[in-house]
C-alpha cells in the first residue's frame, strides 16, 4: 500500500533490520504490514500536541514509530521488563525528549484519569489472563480523554480451530520460513506460545471493550493469528 | 431477460448483475478487490471439513461461480446449491461448472424469498453478496440460514464491512482508491464502483454481524481476516442446537 504510513515503516525497518530484535519479523511474519495497519487506521492529525500511551512497549518498534508519525506528542511508555524499557528509552532518546518511561505491570499501573488521546498497544496483551485483560480495558478508558481511541495489534484466538490448528499453524510457520525464520527459532516460538499466551477471541474482545464503555468497536486489520482492534470513548 | 446496456442505467441489483457476465466480472474482480486471492486463501483456511466427504454446499449469490469452482475444486465429492436473483450470474455459474463433475442445483431467487430445506447443509456461503440486503434482511437471513444448515454446520462469509466510526470512512475509501489504482483501475472504473456502491450496497459494521450471528444461535462465531472493508467471518451451527 503506497501510503505514508508504509513509507514510515519501511523506512524504519530498514535501518534495524540486521538489528538483534529483528527477529520479530520472522516471529510475526506479517510485523510490517500489521504496523502499517496499525498507523493507517489512527486517524489523527500528526501535527497535534498528543498524549500516547503505548502498553508494553518491547524494544520501542512500535514508540518510534509513533514518535515519527507525531513529531509533537508526548509519548508515555509501559513495560514489564527493566532491559527492554531500557533500549526503548535509548532508542526513543535520539528521537524527541518528549517521553516518560514507566517500568510497570500493567496490573500495577496507576495512571491519571482523563490523560491520553489514544493508548495503543502491539503484541504484548496476550501475555494477561482473561480477568486481567477486561480488567487492563475498564483502566485504559478511565485514562483516556473523552474522545479518545484505543488501538491493539495482538495474536487472537480463533474458533473453533485454536490457536494450534495444523492448517493455521502451517500458514503460520510457511509465512515465517518466506522471512527466512530457522527450525530452531521455529520450535522455540511454538512451545512459548502453547506455554505462556492466552490468546482471546475478537468477538471477546469486542464484548470486554464494550463493556468497559468504549463506542465505535471495530477489526481494522487480520491476518491469522494477527488482530488489529480498537475503539473509542465517547466524547463528553 | 433483457439486458440493461449500461450498469450505471440499471434501476436495480438485479438489473446490475443481469448487464454482467463471466468475462466482465471476473476481468473486474481483481482490480475492484486487490486481495481477492489472499481472501479466498483465509476462507480455506477456516473451512476445517474433510476434503473427501460427500458434503452438501449451499453459495448464496453466487455470481459468476468463482466460489462455487474454489469449492468444487477443494472438495471433488461435494454438491452444490447456488442461489442468485440474477438469471445472467446464474448463467455464469451453471456455465463454469459445466467443466466440474459435481451436481449442481441452481435457484434462481432473491435471498430474501428462499426456501430451503432444514438441517440440509454441511456448508454455507456467501461471497460478497450479504450487502446487497439491508441491514434487517442480512439479519434474518442469518436465521434462515441457521435452520437450513445441519447441527454442526459451517457458515461462512466474505463480504465489505463498515469500518467504525462511519465519520471515518472517508480514510478507509482513501486506502482502497490507492490500492485499485495501483492494480489498474481507471477513474471510469472507480466511479462505477463508488456509485453502485451508493446505490445497492448496505454495508453493516463487523461487531453487528458477529452479535447478530450470535443471536441466531450461532457459535464460534469469529473475524478470520480483514483488510480495509473486506472481511471473513462466521460461524457453527453447534451439534445440540437448544430449541
Amino acid at each position: 500500500m503506497n501510503t505514508s504510513a508504509s513509507r514510515i515503516v519501511s523506512d524504519f525497518f530498514d535501518r534495524i533490520s540486521g538489528d538483534y530484535d529483528a527477529s520479530i519479523f520472522r516471529g510475526c511474519p506479517v510485523y510490517e504490514e500489521m504496523l502499517v495497519a496499525l498507523l493507517d487506521h489512527l486517524w489523527l492529525d500528526p501535527a497535534n500536541e498528543y498524549r500516547i500511551l503505548e502498553l508494553g512497549c518491547g524494544t520501542g518498534n512500535l514508540t518510534c514509530l509513533l514518535a515519527q508519525t507525531f513529531p509533537n506528542a508526548h509519548l508515555t511508555f509501559v513495560d514489564i521488563a527493566p532491559e527492554m524499557l531500557a533500549i526503548a528509552r535509548q532508542k526513543i532518546a535520539s528521537l524527541t525528549d518528549r517521553f516518560e518511561a514507566v517500568q510497570s505491570d500493567f496490573n500495577a499501573l496507576d495512571l491519571p484519569e482523563n490523560t491520553f488521546d489514544l493508548v495503543i498497544s502491539s503484541i504484548a496483551l496476550h501475555h494477561l489472563d482473561d480477568p486481567d485483560k477486561a480488567r487492563l480495558y475498564r483502566n485504559i478508558f478511565r485514562w483516556l480523554k473523552p474522545g479518545g481511541r484505543f488501538r491493539c495489534a495482538d495474536q487472537c484466538m480463533i474458533l473453533p480451530a485454536g490457536i494450534g490448528a495444523p492448517q493455521l499453524r502451517d500458514r503460520w510457520l510457511s509465512l515465517s520460513r518466506e522471512k527466512g525464520a530457522n527450525e530452531e527459532e521455529i520450535a522455540l516460538w511454538v512451545r512459548h506460545s502453547d506455554e505462556s499466551d492466552h490468546y482471546t477471541p475478537i468477538f471477546t474482545h469486542f464484548q470486554w471493550l464494550s463493556e468497559a464503555g468504549f463506542q465505535h468497536i471495530d477489526c481494522y486489520w487480520r491476518k491469522v493469528y494477527w488482530t488489529l482492534y480498537g475503539g473509542e470513548k465517547p466524547a463528553a | 431477460m433483457v439486458s440493461s446496456p449500461d450498469p450505471l442505467q440499471a434501476p436495480t441489483v438485479k438489473a446490475f448483475f443481469d448487464t454482467l457476465t463471466r468475462e466482465s466480472y471476473d476481468a473486474s474482480i481483481l482490480k475492484a478487490c486487490p486481495p481477492y486471492g489472499d481472501i479466498m486463501e483465509a476462507l480455506m483456511d477456516h473451512i476445517d471439513l474433510p476434503r473427501d466427504a460427500r458434503l452438501s454446499i449451499l453459495d448464496l449469490g453466487c455470481g459468476t461461480g468463482l466460489l462455487t469452482a474454489l469449492m468444487a475444486r477443494n472438495f471433488p465429492n461435494a454438491t452444490f446449491t447456488v442461489v442468485d436473483m440474477s438469471g445472467e450470474m446464474i448463467a455464469a455459474t451453471t456455465d463454469r461448472m459445466a467443466a466440474f463433475p459435481h451436481t449442481v442445483t441452481a435457484i434462481e431467487s432473491d435471498i430474501r424469498e428462499l426456501r430451503l430445506p432444514e438441517n440440509h447443509f454441511d456448508l454455507a456461503l456467501a461471497g460478497f453478496s450479504l450487502h446487497h440486503l439491508d441491514d434487517p434482511d442480512k439479519w434474518q437471513t442469518y436465521r434462515s440460514l441457521f435452520g437450513w444448515l445441519k447441527p454442526g454446520g459451517l457458515f461462512r462469509c466474505n463480504d465489505q464491512c463498515l469500518t467504525q466510526p462511519q465519520s471515518l470512512q472517508a480514510h478507509e475509501t482513501a486506502l482502497w482508491v490507492a490500492m485499485a489504482r495501483a492494480q489498474g483501475a481507471t477513474d471510469q472504473d472507480l466511479a462505477m464502483w463508488q456509485d453502485h456502491a451508493l446505490r445497492y450496497d448496505h454495508y453493516a459494521c463487523l461487531a453487528d454481524h458477529l452479535r447478530e450471528l450470535e443471536a441466531a444461535g450461532f457459535e464460534h462465531v469469529d473475524c478470520y481476516w480483514k483488510q480495509l472493508y473486506w472481511t471473513v467471518f462466521g460461524g457453527q451451527k453447534p451439534e445440540n442446537p437448544k430449541p
